[in-house]
């Protein structure tokens, strides 16, 4: 699909084009009159869904947020405020190959190359006045702490609230208490951003939705356990805007119904054609994001026999809870992940993964920049060493296509899969 | 000449009783300052702070990746190479969530097993009273953790003296900041110096050292400073560029450090005994204090600097951060924004001391401001 769109709209454009509500019209007709081909009809509803996101904040008539990884979304759903994840966004953004434009801009004013380059690559956008200026930025202090400040100080430079929901280290009463009381600060914060009170029969609402999505999420990754691995890593994260920005939404648990239906047909067809299609010579399991720009990773691993059958990043990590009581729920959720905190929450949800998805080896991309998933890895390594599990390390990033060397990607993963032959 | 001998005796003295402490088993070693020191004093340990080990990390980098903080590696070096091999004796290290990198290095230790003790207390980013309360339930935790760890009970009257002990000492250094807007006779690298013996001696020994200090120095200083009128900021700035500064003729007047004035700039309010429990007396304590760019409010504090750096006839501004560290750049990038009228000198650090480079642009700052 981009490929389409790269070649076919944006050749020869400059990013500009992409500041007009109306690109994003007409990007959400050609979708639905299929015009735009994509793999799943799902992923299809994802951009539909993205597309309407962007093109309200072009639009500039609803109040919209930058919301970083994990802040509890439901809120702004309920308050019909638009959330803009910057992240997902530069991640786009690079799969378009429009991000040098923002990282060079956002270099020539001191924002250093040590950095997160998704986040240098967001505020590039901002300071070259490409995305609108936001009513608030929205941080939750969960696993990315770069993100926490660049916030803050995109806050106190544009004048704007700073909401953050600050999440405490480990999973206690005493963190319970803290986090529902930061969620009911940020909700009065959130009001004033949205110019009106929040009605609970909408919380309760959003939460209903995130716990519908939930179990359609659980029943796609239930699906991926299949031998014939229906869905692997590269075509999963299209869905990731879903899971930054759209827990609460009213669209999205369809959305993860409608790629369940598409993978258990898959699996179906695959089992009729004839001798069912083959499974892959080794299953591996990917640790954070990928690189967006082309990069031949995965088209690599599969030409090599190796498939990614699942990424951490999809990886259902709260429990049910009675969405009639919507502040526990979210806390309740807050406090679930595994990224964030003590290292052993981590290494448990890897190795849980590599035995649900049955793989033979872990693969973690370490995205320059950012210090929360490297931080640790050699502790991470000689854990899984301890059950066998290979782990392999590439080093790159995930939009400064300057900081990757494809020669050097290449030899790691050919020693990787000869070590797993 | 005879009160330069005494003054040179004075710090030979506490340098001499410095090294003697690096062979101390009873030391619990703390980093950040808003570490609660006296938990450690009133389990009968001797809070210690840790100076990470100035040079390159080699041996640390197989346990914490590169892009992390150098401060963060270079602690772990110094652990690896000297702690509990008889060079820096420690009965363990305690640890606050203050960034990313922290976390890692306490991951790395605890994995490592190579202190008898380890401690991760988690910091909430601001100073709301939800925050106040959690911190106090941790400091709680962490109480009753070491107690255990060092089999006695968590006593809280002995926490209530170490308050009262530490507040005094802290009360002492925090005069030497008063009046500093007018001219002044102490440069800020010998207020530094006080500030670290602080943070390694005991308390009953700093409150010694101090009285010798301002009977037979501070007392007897009759000349006020000349030279350009300084602004530090920044994380850990490497051992000797304080003094180096002073060499070179500028005088530090005030700074805004966490090995320097923040450790001090607490709220006012007395502790009190009878009214209350001390985990919450020190939890407002430490989350008032003068926030460093880690908490969500350290932000406010820029929209007074230019207000604050007149009041103290500051002529130039150094900005130290050390490579990989978020909390201070991004911190900085504002700073650099906010001064239009005074001059700034921004240093990238490696946690590798005074680097060739950074002399000769010291040199040009200071030459510029004279
Ligand atoms: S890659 Fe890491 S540092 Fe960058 S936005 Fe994601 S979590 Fe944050
Ligand atoms: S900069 Fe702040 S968080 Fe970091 S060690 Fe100093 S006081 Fe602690």
């Amino acid at each position: 699909m981009y490929d389409f769109i790269k070649n076919k709209i944006i050749r020869g454009k400059t990013p500009s084009m992409f500041r007009l509500p109306f690109v994003y019209s007409l990007g959400k007709a050609m979708v639905r009159c299929n015009l735009l081909k994509f793999s799943y009809r799902s992923a299809a509803m994802t951009v539909e869904y993205g597309m309407e996101q962007i093109r309200r904040i072009f639009k500039g008539r609803s109040p919209y947020v930058w919301v970083s990884a994990f802040f509890p979304t439901e809120f702004l759903h309920a308050l019909d405020i638009v959330s803009f994840s910057p992240e997902v966004i530069s991640a786009l953004i690079t799969s378009l190959g429009f991000q040098n434009n923002f990282l060079e801009e956002a270099e020539s004013r001191w924002w250093s190359r040590d950095n997160c380059s998704f986040h240098r690559c967001a505020m590039g956008g901002l300071i070259s006045n490409f995305y609108p200026v936001p009513a608030a930025f929205c941080a939750s202090s969960h696993l990315c702490e770069g993100g926490v400040f660049l916030f803050n100080n995109l806050a106190r430079r544009y004048h704007r609230p700073f909401i953050l929901l600050d999440t405490p280290l480990d999973n206690n009463d005493n963190s319970l208490l803290y986090v529902t009381r930061q969620l009911q600060k940020i909700i009065t914060l959130l009001e004033g951003v949205a110019g009106t009170r929040l009605r609970v029969e909408k919380l309760e609402e959003a939460v209903f939705n995130t716990e519908k999505t939930r179990q359609a999420m659980l029943k796609v990754n239930e699906l991926r356990r299949h031998p014939y691995s229906p869905l692997r890593s590269k075509d999963a994260f299209a869905y990731l805007y879903l899971y930054f920005t759209g827990m609460g939404s009213r669209v999205v648990p369809g959305i993860y119904e409608t790629l369940a239906a598409e993978l258990e047909k898959k699996i179906k067809e695959s089992q009729n054609s004839k001798g069912g299609e083959t499974s892959p010579r080794y299953r591996l399991l990917w640790m954070h994001l990928q690189p967006f720009y082309q990069n031949g990773i995965m088209d690599y691993l599969e030409a090599n026999g190796a498939e990614l059958v699942f990424e951490d990043f999809s990886h259902v990590y709260w429990e049910s809870w009675d969405p009639g009581r919507p502040l526990e729920y979210i806390a309740n959720r807050m406090l679930a992940h595994f990224n964030y905190g003590r290292i052993e929450r981590r290494i448990k949800v890897i190795k849980e993964l590599a035995r649900r998805y049955n793989v033979d080896g872990v693969i973690h991309f370490s995205h320059w920049g950012c210090r929360q998933s490297c931080g640790s890895l050699n502790i991470i390594r000689n854990s899984l060493q301890e059950e066998g599990l290979p782990f392999l390390v590439l080093d790159g990033d995930c939009v400064d296509s300057r900081n990757f060397a494809s020669g050097q990607v290449q030899t790691r993963i050919d020693g990787f899969l000869e070590m797993l032959a | 000449m005879e009160q330069q001998a005494v003054e040179k005796a004075f710090w030979e003295r506490l340098e001499e009783e410095k090294n003697k402490l690096l062979q101390k088993k009873e030391k619990l070693a703390w980093i950040c300052s808003y570490t609660p020191v006296e938990i450690i004093s009133a389990c009968k340990l001797h809070p210690y702070r840790f100076p990470g080990r100035e040079g390159t990390p080699f041996s640390a980098d197989s346990y914490l990746h590169s892009s992390l903080c150098f401060f963060a590696r270079c602690s772990l070096e110094r652990v690896l190479k000297e702690a509990g091999k008889g060079k820096d004796v420690l009965a363990g290290m305690v640890l606050v969530n203050s960034c990313i990198s922290m976390l890692h290095f306490y991951h790395a230790l605890e994995k490592l097993g190579c202190l008898p003790f380890v401690y991760l207390l988690d910091l909430p980013r601001d100073n709301s009273e939800q925050a106040r309360h959690y911190y106090a339930a941790n400091l709680r935790g962490f109480h009753q953790a070491l107690s255990k760890h060092c089999g006695c009970e968590s006593n809280e009257s002995e926490l209530w003296e170490q308050i009262y002990l530490f507040r005094e000492n802290r009360g002492r250094l925090w005069e030497l900041y008063a009046g500093r807007n007018g001219e002044v006779a102490i440069d800020g690298d010998e207020i530094m110096r006080l500030v670290n013996a602080f943070t390694v001696l005991s308390p009953e020994k700093f409150s010694n050292f101090f009285a010798v200090y301002r009977e037979n120095i501070l007392g007897k200083r009759k000349n006020n400073l000349s030279g350009p009128r300084l602004f530090i900021t920044g994380s850990f700035v490497p051992e000797g560029l304080t003094g180096f500064i002073r060499e070179l003729g500028g005088v530090l007047v005030l700074d805004d450090l966490c090995i320097g004035r923040r450790m001090l700039q607490f709220p006012p309010e007395e502790p009190d005994e009878a009214d209350g429990d001390p985990y919450s007396y020190l939890a407002r304590l430490y989350l008032g204090k003068d926030p460093c760019p880690r908490m969500q409010q350290a932000y406010e504090k820029l929209e007074e600097i230019e207000k604050t750096l007149k009041t103290y006839h500051i002529d130039g501004v150094i900005f130290y951060y050390l490579k990989f560290c978020d909390p201070w750049y991004y911190y900085g990038q504002l700073l650099k924004e906010k001064l239009n009228n005074i001059p700034l000198l921004v240093l990238e650090g490696e946690h590798a001391g005074i680097t060739g480079q950074m002399r000769t642009r010291i040199s040009a700052f200071l030459e510029m401001l004279s």
